[in-house]
């Protein structure tokens, strides 16, 4: 949808009889009401990014070195970090920087959400006893009009305006960030950051935002290229489309009703340099989010060319040249089969295209060796053990395959169906749905493949279906797996079938996969 | 009005209208709904904040049980999420005590995902995989046990604490490492018996004195003291090992350990005690290794037991302790080994009688009693122990003034203790009989 601002009329007739009236603040004037109400309406079903960030925790007074984590409530919905590695890195120390990210999305009609932080301690391997950081200053429930100011409360409750990026409660003021300190004895001084952002995508529309090369050097001309897309991932037309580079007064350039939107940025040191696209239509904006690009080495194996925060909130991607057919991370011939990778995998697929700013994306600065599956499938690369999935990335067509002992797998440059179908694998973890010798197991927590008939059809009403939905086959290997396999998922069109689209199953295990890192567990 | 002043009330006219309804709407375009407030990610600055860490534990399949640790380090990255790691694998990371400190699920290295020659994916079993674990570091960690879940076998359990203190080694300015210089003070014997008896256990008490002299505390301690005993002398045990706690900064902790020694032979002998600290905790370590070790030399002077008959042809043995005390003459019997229970062979008339003492135990081992009342030895065939028996080698009878043997009424035993001289040289002799002390 588009709202014209300026429409062009006819030489004669009215306007000669409104002389000495300016006509364009007139025209302004009566457009203004088109402008600004119907933003309500469009907005209806715009949902905000609501971020809490735990910058830093300074424990006080407790007996032994704390463990940390937190425990956090957006709009209802509850984060706990407990026992994750983005928790367990920082137990035994009292002053941490751990920026913990949660985030939700948040319907902006709801005009206020409610947001409740803990640090707690943890008292040891599932310990229900835990103890709480004491982070408020008077220790009273500002909520609770029973509170007898003792002293008692030792959590953040407040209340956030999506609006006016307001809180108030027991901390007040505009967004950003914010300090608290409980009282003596078990408290914790704590560095938080709120925020209500723009989300990477909405109802109905979507936003697509590359630049090229993918890893530039200094002295670059980087072309970054914006496209407003509608829910399907075709072109449409938006009403305002912006290239936001470095900086966060303006963006550097904006456009009106169109598909695509392109601006050159040259390179100019720093280390690294950050954009990001927005496109507004019918009132309702759409943000990528900020995303860093490396554009030089650091000290450590990978360089990020697509960053959009802390690897505990995001899913992490590395990319590996084979040796035999690239030079390392400088090669401009694989940035841009790496490009190619990220825009169609990852960039042309909704289900990770509304969740862009999840996903980082790395370059190794080495090359690595893709085994065939033939010859023993042993890769061999630079370790980056810490990443969700490494890819080898090579030219040369062989039988691809991915090590069970460990995150590699191998692909070729243009293979971007079978890259979305190893992603269901890691990170995701599902299982293959095609019958009889795929990779079979049943999840604890939202499987797509079950041990048993019953589960499937226990399950299926979760996902929209009936039993009959469920279907069964057999894979039977000595001393392995002798089961009767159920799934629900299509026989065909399907992400764990034949790479194509994520179903029911899948869906809801991805979806649960983000919401998990947005609740800085990964 | 004038026209300029109703051309700009038209010119204001927008902000009025725009004022009117922006007051009643949604804030769509607030700094706070758009791209200058998200903040612009730093992964230099995230990267330089995490200073996580993980422990590495490689491994080698030949077969599905056969598992081979290849290697375990630690690495200064973070670990991998397994959060979506499917149920193939568990992972256990447990502490000293056996403790669980983490637990995940992780995918099983002889899975091998590849593309099928008639196309599609397929799973294939390597039996020769190898593979990883990763878990996110912890300071505590002593093992990594990990559970081939479909077999219920137990396929890996890995020692992670040379890894652990490799690493702190090369890193000990790590914040989960720490730095604390131990040292031993002060080693030496507390408690010993003046003399040991050939053939009879005594108990030496040895004490360590252990510092930390920091950075870094409190820190727990390792002392081993082990004991190495010289030519004719036996000491148990070899070495003994203590764990003291918290060792902080500054303080002196002390330890004491009971050692057993035993004289096998006559003479001085020499039994060396060695006190050597380090730090338990894999974790911890201590730069300054100079300082950890120290000896102390204690020599024991090993006595034949000799046997004593006090009063001679007599019995009880009675001492009167009176005006001036009574002479008493006792006679050291000699012996042939085994005689008496006397472990060896002892000729009486070997003794030094001028460095005889006699009188209460403590006494004489305190280097008092009373000396020889004439200063010479009288080597005669004195009567054994059953009072009637004179056998056929010389015994030396010796002479004592009672009131110079540090008697107390309480005393049940007189002992003598003196040097006697070999062709081997000179050596400590010991014996005591009964007496009844007479007021």
């Amino acid at each position: 949808m588009s709202t014209p601002v300026y429409t062009a009329e006819s030489r004669g007739g009215w306007r000669r009889r409104l002389t000495g009236i300016p006509i364009v603040p007139v025209l302004v004037s009566a457009m203004l009401p088109v402008l600004v109400l119907s933003s309500p309406a469009a907005a209806a079903d715009l949902n905000m990014t609501v971020r809490v960030t735990v910058e830093r925790v300074e424990g006080h007074d407790f007996g032994e070195d704390p463990d940390f984590y937190s425990y956090v409530e957006i709009a209802g919905e509850s984060f706990n970090n407990e026992d994750t590695p983005a928790s367990d890195p920082f137990e035994d120390t009292y002053t941490i920087e751990p920026n913990w990210e949660f985030s939700k999305q948040v319907a902006l009609s709801s005009g206020t959400v409610p947001i409740y932080l803990e640090i707690r301690d943890e008292d040891g391997f599932l310990r229900f006893d835990d103890d709480l950081a004491d982070l408020d200053p008077d220790g009273d429930d500002p909520d609770d009009p029973t509170d007898n100011d003792d002293d008692t409360d030792q959590s953040l409750s407040f209340t956030l305006d999506l609006n006016a990026c307001t809180v108030t409660g027991d901390l007040n003021g505009a967004c950003g960030v914010f300090t608290s300190t409980g009282t003596p004895d078990e408290s914790a001084s704590v560095r938080l950051r709120v925020e209500v952002t723009e989300p990477p995508a909405a109802p109905g529309i979507r936003i697509r935002c590359m630049h090229t090369p993918l890893f530039p050097k200094v002295g670059d001309t980087v072309t970054i290229t914006a496209e407003f897309l509608d829910g399907a991932l075709a072109p449409t037309r938006a009403d305002t489309l912006e290239i936001w580079v470095n900086e966060r007064g303006g963006p550097k350039v904006a456009t009106s009703n169109s598909l695509t939107l392109t601006y050159n940025h040259t390179v100019s040191g720093g280390g690294s340099f950050s954009y990001g696209c927005r496109g507004i239509d019918g009132g309702v904006p759409i943000f990528t989010g900020w995303r860093s690009v490396a554009v030089t080495s650091g000290a450590g194996d990978e360089v990020p060319v697509l960053y959009t925060g802390s690897t505990y909130s995001r899913v992490d991607w590395v990319f590996v040249g084979d040796a035999d057919d690239y030079s390392g991370a400088s090669d401009p011939q694989f940035q841009a089969d790496v490009q190619q990778i990220i825009y169609n995998s990852f960039y042309s697929y909704d289900r990770f295209l509304v969740h862009q700013d999840a996903l980082n994306f790395w370059l190794q600065v080495g090359t690595g060796q893709a085994d065939p599956a033939e010859d023993g499938c042993d890769h061999v690369v630079p370790d980056s053990g810490w990443a969700d999935s490494v890819m080898v990335v090579h030219v040369d067509s062989f039988r691809d395959c991915a090590m069970g002992g460990s995150n590699v797998f191998s692909g070729e440059n243009n293979d971007f169906a079978v890259v979305r179908h190893e992603s269901g694998h890691r990170p995701f973890g599902l299982a293959d749905e095609y019958c009889c010798d795929g990779g079979y197991y049943q999840q604890d927590v939202f499987p797509n493949v079950y041990e048993e008939p019953e589960d499937c059809a226990e399950d299926a009403p979760n996902l929209g279906r009936t039993a009959a939905d469920c279907r069964e086959f057999e894979e039977e290997i000595e001393n392995w797996d002798d089961f009767d396999w159920s799934v629900s998922d299509p026989a065909s069109n399907d992400l764990m079938v034949d790479n194509t689209t994520a179903q029911a199953a899948d869906i809801r295990r991805i979806e649960w996969y983000f919401a998990e890192c947005r609740g800085a567990k990964c | 009005m004038t026209p300029n002043r109703r051309r700009l009330a038209w010119w204001l006219l927008p902000l009025a209208v725009g004022g009117a309804l922006w007051a009643g709407g949604p804030a769509l375009s607030e700094p706070g709904n758009d791209p200058a407030l998200e903040p612009i990610p730093d992964f230099v600055a995230d990267a330089a904040a995490d200073e996580t860490k993980s422990i590495v534990v490689r491994v080698a399949f030949n077969g599905r049980p056969n598992a081979t640790v290849t290697d375990v380090e630690v690495v200064d990255e973070r670990a991998p999420s397994h959060l979506g790691a499917p149920p193939l694998s568990k992972v256990d990371v447990l502490g000293e005590t056996g403790d669980l400190i983490q637990t995940f699920h992780d995918w099983h290295p002889m899975w091998e995902l590849g593309e099928d020659v008639a196309g599609g994916e397929t799973r294939r079993l390597n039996p020769q995989a190898k593979g990883r674990w990763i878990a996110p570091f912890d300071r505590d960690a002593t093992t990594i046990v990990v559970t081939d879940i479909a077999a219920e076998d137990e396929i890996v359990r890995a020692d992670l604490t040379d890894a652990i203190h490799e690493f702190c080694l090369a890193h000990p300015d790590d914040e989960d490492c720490l730095r604390a210089d131990l040292a031993v003070e002060a080693v030496g014997v507390t408690t010993a018996p003046p003399i040991g008896l050939v053939g009879q256990e005594a108990t030496i008490a040895v004490t360590t004195v252990v510092t930390n002299n920091g950075p870094d505390g409190p820190a727990d301690a390792g002392l081993t003291t082990t004991a190495v005993a010289g030519p004719g002398l036996t000491v148990t045990p070899a070495s003994q090992t203590a764990t003291l706690t918290g060792v902080a900064v500054g303080a002196d902790v002390t330890d004491t350990d009971q050692w057993t020694v035993r004289c096998d032979a006559p003479g001085l002998r020499t039994v060396t005690f060695t006190s050597t600290v380090a730090t338990v905790h894999a974790a911890d370590v201590d730069l300054v290794p100079g300082n950890n070790t120290r000896s102390t030399t204690h020599t024991v002077d090993c006595a034949v037991p000799v046997t004593v008959n006090i009063k001679p042809g007599g019995d009880p043995n009675s001492i009167n302790l009176g005006a001036g005390g009574d002479t008493v003459p006792l006679a050291v019997l000699t012996t042939a080994a085994g005689e008496y229970g006397n472990p060896l062979a002892f000729d009486a008339t070997t003794i030094v009688a001028t460095t005889a003492r006699f009188g209460d135990r403590a006494v004489v081992l305190g280097g008092g009693g009373g000396a020889e009342t004439h200063g010479r030895r009288h080597d005669e065939r004195s009567y054994e122990l059953d009072e009637r028996t004179r056998d056929a080698d010389l015994d030396a009878v010796l002479h004592f003034r009672a009131s110079e043997g540090g008697f107390t009424p309480d005393d049940t035993e007189g002992c003598l203790v003196g040097t006697f001289t070999t062709a081997a040289g000179s050596f400590s002799f010991f014996g005591c009989g009964p007496v009844r002390i007479v007021p």
